[in-house]
């Protein structure tokens, strides 16, 4: 039995225990997919206390309506459906405060075998500050439509396939592609400072 | 011209984002925010949305759809308004009856039924012995069949 499938039937068994009133396996849920769900929020608001006091809606949002969850989806996916819905209605409602409020970056991203590439690849990102660098993307992040962002949030930072994007926001996968083709050609012109100088793209 | 980046150069740009992550020791406190907001939630909803909840996960396990669920609320409006309707409140007493209850005779009831005073048999002797009782005997007391307890208690049955 590999990883998801064990996972999908623990999130099974302490879905159904939830619903009998069990609080212990309701916490179990929340520790176990609160990380996730918050990269995703988080992601999305570039705000740490946004973040936080929406992470808390949605886990009330999922405390009052599992009773009725019937498992015709994955726990998972009905999971961050919730999530992506009071995010992206959270962002469209909040149109004058746009401040970054930007979690710090790990320590890891130093030995981040891409953010290597892209060192070697590119002067600019070479030359550029660490936090610099975040404000940059998260600034352009922040410029695409709520639900442009939503998808590139899925699928290039979270790295979720289609298929599963799809599910979760009840579109097609041909939406989520056109979406993330737009998304992305908006992110490119944002982030042409970026690109790698000619020099530094020779073989 | 400026050089665009690539999808692939893109798409590592934006994976940087991973190692954004919240503060230390975030996801220890999440637990206790989030029972305190649930608590919060109960003490400002009103009692009306907390009985419908509870109604909703007293039918939760019998996997009905909306349409069952009408369906028997509305059977269960019937029955009791059907049952409203085959007591009612009070029952009418016929108008002879109410005479009685007034201070009227009982002669009223039956005008020409004759009563006859000492009209009934004398117990027989054999009969008499039950009803005697015997003056030496400890009184004895017949309660209806209903569980009686002389220790002081709250619970009435």
């Amino acid at each position: 039995m590999d990883e998801q499938e064990k996972s999908r039937r623990e999130d099974e068994d302490l879905v159904a225990r939830a619903q009998t009133g069990d609080a212990v396996a309701f916490d179990a849920l929340v520790m176990k997919h609160s990380p996730r769900l918050y990269a995703l929020v988080y992601h999305m608001t570039a705000n740490h206390d946004d973040t936080d006091d929406l992470l808390q809606d949605v886990w009330a949002k999922v405390y009052r309506s599992i009773g009725g969850f019937r498992g015709q989806s994955q726990f998972y996916t009905w999971l961050h459906s919730v999530a992506a819905n009071t995010t992206v209605n959270f962002v469209k409602k909040r149109t004058r405060r746009r401040t970054l409020n930007l979690d710090d970056l790990d320590s890891g991203i130093l030995q981040d075998k891409e953010f290597i590439e892209l060192q070697a690849a590119s002067t600019p990102v070479r030359d550029a500050d660490l936090g610099e660098l975040q404000k940059k993307i998260n600034e352009a992040i922040q410029q695409l439509t709520p639900d442009h962002r939503l998808v590139v949030t899925m699928f290039d930072i979270q790295g979720m396939p289609h298929a599963d994007i799809a599910k979760t926001l009840r579109i097609s996968e041909g939406t989520v592609r056109s979406r993330l083709f737009y998304a992305h050609q908006q992110l490119r012109t944002q982030l042409a400072e970026f690109a790698p100088t000619n020099h530094s793209t020779a073989p | 011209m400026q050089k665009q980046l690539d999808e692939k150069q893109l798409q590592a740009l934006l994976r940087l984002k991973r190692h954004e992550n919240p503060p230390p020791g975030y996801f220890d406190g999440l637990l206790d925010r989030v029972h305190r907001r649930q608590r919060e939630e109960m003490l400002s909803r009103p009692a009306w949305q907390i009985a419908i909840d509870r109604i909703r996960a007293f039918f939760a396990p019998l996997q009905m759809s909306w349409r069952q669920a009408g369906a028997l609320a509305a059977l269960l409006v019937v029955g009791v308004f059907a049952i409203r309707v085959a007591i009612p409140d009070r029952i009418a007493v016929p108008a002879q009856f109410a005479q009685v209850v007034d201070g009227g005779s009982l002669q009223n009831l039956a005008p020409n039924i004759t009563l006859q005073p000492g009209s009934t048999k004398p117990l027989t002797a054999q009969q008499n012995r039950y009803v005697q009782r015997d003056p030496d005997a400890p009184v004895r007391f017949i309660i209806d069949a209903q569980p009686v307890s002389y220790e002081t208690t709250q619970i009435r049955f």
